[in-house]
């Protein structure tokens, strides 16, 4: 089978542009969950969220009508891609005539569109109000990879997954298959997700938020941090990424998806759902739960999500599930909703690359029935490690699961793991 | 792509009303159902008025008010129409249930009745009177979602959300994940609601046809000299889609096969609108249908996604004739009738199969020169082999599927 | 004072309509019974009455919100409100 690589990789999150700095945070065991600028939290709550702060420079090289008309999640799409296409040493242009872009997103241009609301139903005249319509050109949730494609002059399937929380993980997922099918020899796989004030008092509804910033897998943890931003992956064949002599960064080995039908916002207490997605995604990849090293966990810091992924754990990895490091991005940038899944794929390559997984920030004891290896304080160490295996859990019960796998930065070949177990 | 991937059963609802049948009806008479949309008060005079609602209630048997209750339009389409297609399938809930179903759904906009409910509730009241109910199905695969529930489906749940492409786009996700083994049966379809605000916005922005002085409402004139928009309806369809080998199996009728599909993007799209790719989309067309074994002359009727907006269509046309050459076969039209988004196109496609005596739609009397793409003039046309189903979406995102007649069918 | 057969009546209404129980007519939800069992609801419904609660008698419900299991029927939430309106709004 046509094994595929990973030689780009980008990300906007709350802790700046750039892999760079998502990184040096995670490592350092902080966490960039503040007190919301973008838009006033009035009396919710929380006041709290992962909110990117700064200029994108998304967009530069269009003309000035056409930029303005870019969504803030469609600007943290570009920028993101932009990272990834350059750290792969791809231009646009010509690489990416028969290339696909697959994003997943879950508010898509309402940030922009829920302020256009008001003059919706008032009648309000003017050209402020006539250029806010066309802002919801953007609204739409297949304008990130719609402007993406643009971007970089990509003619092959542009396809967006809204499948809420799991959609930028279910995205790795069809690129994958495309990819192995030949459809495609190049693919831009990403999420991206902008705060809004819709989501923001949803989640608030829902009561699902967590005053403090969120506590993944601990003791009393209250709840979720929101987040923004976007995470960006040049995937390719083995084939392509050889003939142009591309250095791969880690192979994407297999995905899974799978649906709770449980409950439309709660998931399956049991975690049979997000076991399945786990198990299909290892099938996937032709390796056995015993030769995964390290899980990056959905991880949202409900009490309801950490304590089914832990019994979804158990599931998958039987008496040793307490013993496999699990980490959560989610408590060092907060939820990025669409986008969590593509910029911790993005987090899960870095720690095989850099051979340790980065702490979970956070407060607190272990939680009994919620009982994961956490990463905490520090980095851990995991030399020799060779598989990690990313897992998101959605709204509607969707879950989806992949499983990236170490490529030798010698000799380029991808390690033999002496086999499937 | 050796798997050969079926369609099974189909469910639909639309303004013709529940079914296959009356669409058929509305197709053959080339009769476009249109009601008032409520206005908003920035309703500009001469705007679109009119949209495809759906009639009375259309959800009974399929979806009893008890499990209706919080349910968004969208959900309870979907609901509805997947279990119409289990139904036509000759299936069974018990025995499709479990992680071998799958759903892939496609939307254009979700549920934005819900979502303006919700972003009224903000402006009246503020962020603390959002509702938690309306909240959960805002979110693009809630519809998907009710489906899995409705149905026991715990295999692969996706979401496809790109414009007017999005139910192409599923469907041909949809017959992937079988080809992939990654599922054993799946849901497939297109699902959209018509609201004031998602109406009003589209009018605002340009996208839709509006009355003239010489016919009081409004009609897409697809290919049309006088064409200015579309024209959106709400609905949805489902597919059950299943290996050939297990349809022939148990002996349940196939309704077509589902045998290539092809995917591609138009860079040159600006936001929101359709760009001047012609050439290379029909370049990857024909590459990718030839790299599945299909030559494009074996196709005997083109069911086209033109809907009536002026640069999509000129688009449509230029792709068809760069793809097909002077060999182009009859090109048929439904979104005359069946308007744009909801699931109306994608049921259309498998009654295009067969025997079809589809009357021109009202916006049709006066071809566009320009095109250069005789629109089919409602003469009647026998069976089809195979069909080439097209969807070009403004933003860029393009889908084909090749459709067969199952032989012996 | 606030007249609690008029908040019993405002806090059905709130149940029938937030909770989008069509042609239920208020009158027919009994007092006594736990409102779960009798109109099928879960916990989002419990989140939904919530909301409800807190903006018609503008409350702040913290936490969690309405436990299901102590608040499970009419009776229940009226009390439940009336506590809370004394609290937070003394003298109203």
């Amino acid at each position: 089978m046509t094994r595929v690589f990973v030689t780009g990789l980008g990300a906007v999150s709350p802790c700046g542009m750039g892999v760079a700095p998502l990184w040096k945070t995670a490592r350092a065991g902080a966490h960039a969950i503040r007190e919301l600028e973008l838009f006033d939290p009035s009396d919710q709550r929380t006041r709290l969220a992962g909110e990117f702060s700064g200029e994108t420079h998304a967009g530069r090289d269009l003309l000035p009508a056409a930029r303005r008309r870019l969504s803030r999640t469609d600007r943290f799409a570009l920028a993101a891609a932009r990272e990834a296409v350059d750290h792969a040493g791809l231009d646009s242009g010509a690489p990416w005539r028969n290339a696909g872009v697959f994003f997943g997103t879950s508010t898509g241009g309402m940030q922009e569109g829920e302020q256009l609301y008001p003059d919706v139903v008032t009648d309000a005249r003017g050209a402020a109000a006539r250029r806010r319509f066309l802002d919801c050109l953007a609204q739409p949730l297949g304008s990130p990879a719609e402007a993406v494609a643009r971007a970089l002059g990509a003619r092959g399937p542009v396809e967006t997954s809204a499948a809420a929380c799991a959609a930028s993980t279910q995205a790795l997922e069809v690129a994958l298959g495309s990819l192995r099918e030949g459809e495609v020899q190049l693919a831009l796989v990403g999420g991206a997700d902008g705060l809004c004030r819709l989501t923001y008092g949803g989640f608030n509804s829902l009561r699902a938020v967590s005053p403090m910033p969120s506590r993944p897998f601990r003791q009393g943890r209250e709840g979720l941090s929101l987040g923004e931003g976007a995470g960006a992956l040049v995937l390719e064949t083995e084939e392509h990424a050889r003939a142009r002599g591309a250095t791969p960064l880690a192979e994407l080995a297999g995905a899974g998806t799978s649906c709770d039908a449980y409950h439309m916002t709660a998931p399956q207490p049991e975690g049979r759902g997000a076991a399945l997605a786990m198990s299909r995604a290892l099938a996937d990849a032709e390796l056995s739960p015993a030769r995964v090293d390290f899980v990056n966990a959905h991880g949202t810091g409900t009490p309801h999500n950490d304590a089914a992924e832990w019994n979804a754990l158990r599931e998958v990895f039987g008496e040793r599930a307490g013993r496999v490091p699990v980490t959560s991005t989610k408590g060092v940038v907060g939820h990025l909703l669409g986008a969590c899944g593509a910029l911790e794929a993005v987090v899960t390559v870095l720690c095989l690359r850099e051979g340790e997984v980065h702490p979970t920030p956070g407060q607190g004891e272990p939680d009994p029935e919620a009982a994961v290896d956490l990463v905490v304080g520090a980095p851990r160490s995991l030399r020799g490690a060779r598989v990690g295996v990313t897992v998101n859990l959605a709204f509607g019960g969707a879950n989806a699961a992949a499983v990236f796998r170490r490529v030798d930065v010698a000799s380029d070949d991808p390690l033999d793991d002496g086999g499937a177990a | 792509m050796s798997l050969d991937v079926v369609i099974t059963g189909a469910g639909t609802v639309g303004p013709p009303g529940a079914g296959l049948e009356p669409l058929r009806e509305s197709l053959r008479e080339g009769r476009l159902e249109l009601s008032p949309v409520e206005a908003l008060p920035g309703r500009r005079p001469g705007g679109a008025r009119l949209a495809g609602r759906l009639p009375e209630d259309p959800f009974q048997p399929w979806l009893s008010p008890r499990e209706a209750r919080r349910m968004s339009p969208a959900s309870r389409m979907a609901v509805c129409v997947a279990r119409m297609a289990v139904h036509d399938a000759n299936l069974e809930k018990e025995e499709l249930a479990g992680p071998g179903l799958a759903v892939s759904l496609g939307t254009a906009f979700g549920s934005t009745t819900y979502t303006a409910a919700l972003l009224q509730q903000a402006l009246d009241a503020g962020p603390t009177a959002i509702s938690p109910l309306l909240f959960m199905e805002t979110v693009a695969n809630a519809h998907a979602g009710q489906i899995a529930l409705a149905l026991g489906a715990t295999g692969s749940n996706l979401t496809i959300s790109q414009r007017e492409s999005s139910g192409l786009l599923a469907v041909a996700r949809g017959a992937d994940l079988l080809r992939q083994g990654r599922a054993e049966r799946v849901l497939a379809g297109s699902v959209d609601e018509v609201s004031p605000i998602q109406h009003h916005v589209l009018d605002r922005v340009g996208a839709l046809a509006r009355p003239t002085p010489q016919e009081d409402r409004e009609l897409p004139r697809v290919f049309g000299a006088e064409r200015d928009g579309f024209v959106i309806s709400e609905g949805g369809t489902v597919f059950v889609l299943e290996p050939g080998d297990r349809a022939r199996d148990r002996g349940t009728p196939i309704l077509a096969r589902l045998t290539a599909r092809a995917r591609a993007a138009d860079p040159s799209a600006p936001l929101g609108d359709w760009g001047h790719g012609a050439e290379e989309l029909a370049e990857r067309l024909t590459g990718e249908l030839r790299r599945q074994g299909i030559d494009l002359d074996s196709i005997d009727r083109v069911v086209s996604g033109a809907n009536g907006s002026p640069r999509g269509d000129l688009l449509e046309a230029r792709v068809l004739r760069a793809a097909f050459g002077n060999a182009l076969p009859p090109v048929l039209a439904p979104k005359s009738v069946t308007g744009e988004y909801g699931g109306g196109f994608l049921a259309s496609a498998l009654l295009a199969l067969d025997e079809v005596e589809w009357a021109p739609g009202p916006g049709c009397a006066q071809p566009d020169p320009e095109l250069d793409l005789p629109p089919h003039d409602g003469e009647r046309l026998a069976p089809a082999r195979r069909l080439l189903l097209t969807c070009l979406a403004s933003g860029g995102s393009a889908c084909w599927l090749v459709l067969d007649r199952e032989p012996g069918a | 004072m606030t007249d609690t057969e008029t908040l019993r009546g405002q806090i059905k209404q709130i149940i029938v309509e937030r909770l989008f129980i069509d042609g239920l007519d208020p009158a027919d939800i009994e007092d006594d019974a736990p409102i779960g069992e009798q109109l099928g609801l879960d916990s989002m419904d419990f989140l939904e009455l919530a909301v409800g609660l807190e903006q018609t008698f503008k409350l702040e419900i913290v936490g969690k919100g309405l436990e299901p299991d102590s608040l499970r029927s009419v009776d229940a939430l009226v009390a439940f409100v009336e506590e809370k309106l004394a609290e937070q709004h003394p003298g109203s």
